[in-house]
């Protein structure tokens, strides 16, 4: 079959018009940008700080307050027969932001949460015992016997 | 190639295995010169002169890290280990670590102690409601009896204080698990009266 160079191109042209067409788009204008200007004064800022610091001080003894109502409902002797439970059943859980989030105690000290404590406070949980040591023993006792396996063979 | 992967396999085992075996050879010289500190200091003496008069508070100066404070004996899984102050990885590599401003053992209060499941407490799963817990410090010998025993996740609020004197164990839970473990173990122990003392 013989097709010529300008029938070729006229075919060319015919079956790349859909898609090209596709490529034309409407030019949409972004909006313009809103610029905001800075009109707080210092004594706004100051103002603004302040009321930060009460927001976390309410916080912070909505907290205290909630840490001593679970001391208080808690009973001060734990029952004689052995309990293994779920904390959250036994006590309930202070009011806090977010799991992740670091808790400033009321010495000033700050505690992450998700990593036990150094210090003794109430509500405090348990040190930090949890060691990788037993992990890489077995790990290392595995691969040492693998790989002299492998160069035995 | 086979070789050549076993090679490896085996050198980084190798690795592994001596990073462990000096991590708990630093602990138990650390435990050692925690033993010999608390041996040489006059505490030993004090211990065996006086018949501690549970629930007395003295006001105390704060520990140094690593400092030892107390011995911590249970008989039931063989434990006489020196409890140092702190709960740090340094402190807790060489016995179990006292939680700095908690109760001191006998004071009234709680007095926290930790150690790692895979060294010293080792065998605190093991204990049972009624078992014996002995604590001795410079103000004393206290004889205690475990009270309960519950577990509580990792990070959730387990430490209270209490009007009376108070002994709590952590360690984590499980026990026997490979990997950092996810959970905590807590015994309370409740100090025995003189007249039940064993």
């Amino acid at each position: 079959m013989k097709i010529s160079y300008t029938a070729g191109i006229a075919l060319v042209i015919v079956c790349a018009a859909s898609p090209a067409a596709a490529q034309f788009t409407a030019a949409v204008v972004p909006p313009e940008r809103v610029v905001v200007k800075d009109t707080t004064t210092p004594k706004d800022s100051a103002r603004k700080a302040r009321v930060v610091l009460e927001q976390r001080m309410s916080d912070m003894k909505a907290w205290v307050d909630s840490a001593a109502v679970a001391l208080a409902s808690r009973p001060d002797s734990v029952p004689p027969e052995t309990t293994v439970v779920r904390a959250e059943s036994t006590v309930a859980a202070p009011v806090r932001a977010s799991p992740d989030s670091v808790t400033a105690v009321a010495s000033g000290e700050v505690v992450d949460e998700r990593s036990g404590t150094t210090k003794f406070r109430p509500g405090a949980p348990a040190p930090e015992t949890a060691t990788p040591l037993p992990l890489f023993a077995v790990a290392g006792a595995t691969m040492l016997a693998l790989g002299l396996l492998l160069l035995r063979r | 190639m086979r070789r050549a992967l076993g090679g490896v396999l085996a050198l980084s085992g190798a690795v592994l295995l001596l990073v462990v075996g000096v991590a708990y050879a630093r602990g138990a010289l650390a435990r050692d010169r925690a033993r010999a500190e608390w041996s040489a200091s006059d505490a030993r003496d004090a211990v065996l002169a006086i018949d501690r008069h549970v629930g007395a508070s003295a006001v105390r100066e704060p520990l140094a890290a690593g400092a030892p404070m107390a011995r911590l004996i249970i008989p039931v899984i063989h434990l006489d280990e020196v409890v140092v102050e702190g709960v740090e990885d340094a402190q807790l590599a060489a016995g179990p670590g006292h939680l700095p401003a908690s109760a001191f053992p006998g004071d009234s209060g709680n007095a926290v102690i930790s150690a790692h499941r895979d060294r010293h407490f080792h065998g605190l799963d093991e204990l049972s409601l009624g078992d014996t817990v002995i604590t001795e410090t410079v103000a004393g010998r206290t004889t205690w009896v475990v009270v309960g025993r519950r577990v509580v996740e990792r990070g959730k609020p387990a430490l209270f204080p209490t009007e009376t004197p108070t002994l709590t164990l952590t360690t984590c839970w499980p026990v026997r698990y490979i990997g950092p473990a996810p959970d905590r173990l807590l015994i309370t122990a409740r100090p025995v009266p003189s007249a039940r003392r064993i």
